[in-house]
């Protein structure tokens, strides 16, 4: 049975999937845009934007200043005290549809690093068909006067390498795909 | 005393000497270049002076020819070099003194001599300064170098002698690392710096890094203002700076220091410098580097001795003799400085690049805040990633954490990411308060690069959910939003076959 069908009519249940390692979850009960609750624990949460522009959010005795930072579909990255938080909103119908599919993902799917900023690519440390761990640096880029290494998150097989040293790369330019090992 | 000054530099430590130097009544210049033309700084300064036209091959602010034609054709009297670009470049202090411009800074003779570590150690032995053991002069080849590397007893570092900022550095556990490290090192500093010459010295492992304000006038009167300690590092590049030295006790201080005054003494030294010191876990300390220009993290010592140290800079360059002996010398209380940088530290402190949306600064009268920014400024990645710099004064070195982790508190950024939450963490981590903490402080001490208030996570997530539901109202209605209208046995079988 799905949970909608037996909850409260007033009430619908959204779960906060956290993007950090440990895919942390909060599952919330939301009575209205500030009535929420948590493990049957009553929240209050007010938002309020002060004159200097800076939005503050209260609940619980606490006000911390917040950003959103991006909305992508159903992701949100918000910030708080300075501090990034990137969760995935799901429904428990939602939720469990991408249980099932990440449960059937493609055995070669991979990641594709791009560049977070603009600058230079200083080096390429990896050659298509090479073997990377989590943590291999694929390339070191150049930016704001700094070298920045950028590493694999994943276990997997240099695919394309679509940058060369010396390049000049914008935002989100692909730089290195990395495919699956296959199993 | 001077009567016009260029300042050839940006950010906060333009706005910084154009502070000073307009109370003492000097008229300030700065140098608006095509690539923020709209900069706090240009606010903060009497004249503006727009930058030549060029290639744009060099960057403005390290272009020697055309920041001494700025201001000869100004007919400005004096330039500030301020720190990082051409403040410390014997040929900018060269070119100033030929075109008749005051450099304010040492001789270019001086910064030569200190800019080359073979030259600055030899300085350093004539004094009777300590050094970690190791050659004088610049490693011939392998052989030598293998050789060397054996009797110093390892580990050992190959540094380029023209080197800085933690390029051009490497470190050998054992005779087998030497050759192909010893051959890397000669490559980089020849490209980096363009100088192949290397040399040898003992590794200290895990040291803190102490360095001694030193204040030298043309006429042989040389007095420190204490000590700063700058262990908090992140591939070499400070983060939280902080004086006096939790780690030094009056007898130390005291030892350290009449070194450093020796050091400036033998190299005739004039201006401000900064002697820099490693201290080992034994609390024998080893002479560094001199650095020739005024320091970034310089306020924590004017916090702590109440004087300003851009006067006294500018003062000395108008051949004024110095009015404070070392017994005027006082510390009172304690300084932090905590450096706020437009750096991701969540993904491995790497830049932040974006506009500022919002800014609120903290305010209190133990506080003092740098900025080179306001609501609105773009961070670019031309320029390097700082912007703003806290500065806490308390009373003793508890009563500075807690000033500094209130302020930062207040302290908010929106825009871009920033090292907010990095400094708090510190401030917050017991080894760090006890004190006891050197230069591996960062990789061996923090668990959590940033620190989270109590409930924060959960807040976030609530903030999430709250703006997805405002986002997606279905008023009550509870059916799965992304198929608003399709029959829920529909989709159980739609799941089922997925």
């Amino acid at each position: 049975m799905m949970d909608s069908n037996t909850q409260n009519i007033q009430n619908r249940t959204l779960i906060a999937v956290s993007n950090n390692q440990e895919k942390s979850s909060y599952e919330f009960q939301v009575k209205n845009q500030y009535e929420f609750s948590s493990k049957g624990r009553k929240l209050k949460v007010e938002m309020v934007e002060e004159a200097d522009g800076i939005m503050l959010i209260s609940c619980e005795g606490v006000r911390y200043p917040f950003e959103i930072v991006s909305i992508k579909q159903n992701t949100y990255e918000v910030m708080v005290n300075g501090v990034s938080y990137t969760f995935t909103i799901e429904t428990p119908f939602s939720l469990k549809r991408r249980q099932i599919l990440a449960a059937q993902k493609p055995a070669d799917a991979g990641e594709e690093l791009r560049a977070p900023m603009p600058g230079k690519i200083v080096s390429v440390l990896v050659k298509p068909g090479q073997e990377v761990q989590p943590g291999t640096a694929l390339v070191v880029l150049e930016a704001m006067k700094m070298q920045n290494t950028l590493s694999a998150t994943e276990a997997g097989i240099v695919g394309t390498v679509a940058v060369k040293e010396g390049q000049t790369v914008s935002k989100d330019d692909l730089l290195v795909e990395t495919k699956k090992p296959k199993a | 005393m001077i009567k016009s000054i260029l300042i050839a530099n940006r950010g906060e430590i333009a706005i910084r000497i154009a502070r000073t130097a307009h109370r003492m009544g000097i008229k300030t210049y700065g140098i608006r270049t095509k690539k923020e033309p709209n900069a706090v700084y240009l606010q903060k300064v009497d004249q503006i002076v727009d930058f030549p036209d060029t290639d744009g091959t060099i960057a403005e602010f390290l272009d020697i020819k055309n920041l001494v034609k700025v201001a000869v054709d100004n007919n400005i009297e004096s330039v500030h070099p301020g720190y990082g670009y051409l403040s410390e470049n014997p040929d900018f202090a060269q070119a100033c003194r030929d075109a008749g411009v005051i450099f304010v800074g040492p001789s270019p003779e001086i910064i030569h001599k200190m800019g080359d570590k073979i030259i600055a150690k030899e300085i350093a032995q004539r004094a009777g300064v300590p050094m970690t053991g190791g050659t004088l002069g610049g490693i011939p080849d392998t052989k030598a170098a293998i050789e060397e590397a054996n009797r110093i007893g390892y580990p050992v570092i190959i540094k380029a002698a023209t080197g800085g900022g933690g390029r051009g550095m490497r470190v050998c556990t054992k005779e087998d690392e030497v050759a192909p490290n010893f051959e890397l090192c000669q490559k980089e500093a020849l490209t980096a710096f363009n100088d192949p010459t290397v040399f040898i010295e003992k590794y200290i492992v895990n040291p803190k890094h102490i360095e001694f304000q030193i204040v030298a006038d043309k006429y042989g009167n040389v007095i420190h203002l204490g000590e700063r300690e700058c262990s908090i590092q992140r591939k070499h590049q400070k983060l939280l700076e902080e004086a006096p030295s939790p780690a030094l006790d009056h007898e130390l201080r005291e030892k350290m220091a009449s070194a450093a005054v020796r050091l400036a003494k033998e190299a005739k030294y004039e201006s401000l410098g900064t002697v820099e010191f490693l201290l080992d876990n034994d609390k024998n300390f080893y002479f560094m580097e001199m650095n020739t220009r005024i320091q970034v993290e310089h306020p924590v010592t004017e916090m702590i001795t109440g004087l300003n140290l851009v006067e006294l800079q500018l003062l000395i360059a108008s051949g004024e003799k110095l009015q404070i002996r070392q017994e005027d010398v006082k510390l009172n209380g304690w300084a932090i400085e905590c450096r706020i940088n437009a750096e991701d530290v969540q993904s491995g402190f790497t830049p932040s690049i974006g506009m500022i949306k919002n800014m609120r600064l903290p305010s209190n009268n133990r506080i003092r805040i740098d900025s080179g920014v306001r609501v609105g400024t773009e961070i670019t990645p031309f320029f390097d990633s700082m912007i703003a710099k806290l500065i806490v004064h308390g009373e003793d070195r508890a009563d500075a954490i807690k000033i500094a982790l209130h302020s930062l508190e207040h302290f908010v950024v929106t825009g871009v990411k920033t090292t907010i939450p990095f400094d708090k963490a510190v401030l917050h981590n017991e080894v760090y308060r006890k004190g006891d903490f050197n230069t591996s402080f960062i990789e061996t001490c923090m668990d959590n690069l940033v620190w989270r208030e109590e409930h924060e996570e959960l807040i976030a997530a609530l903030l999430a959910v709250s703006n997805y539901n405002h986002d997606n109202d279905f008023s009550g209605d509870t059916t799965d939003q992304a198929e608003p209208n399709v029959d829920p046995w529909v989709l159980q079988r739609r799941i089922r076959h997925l």
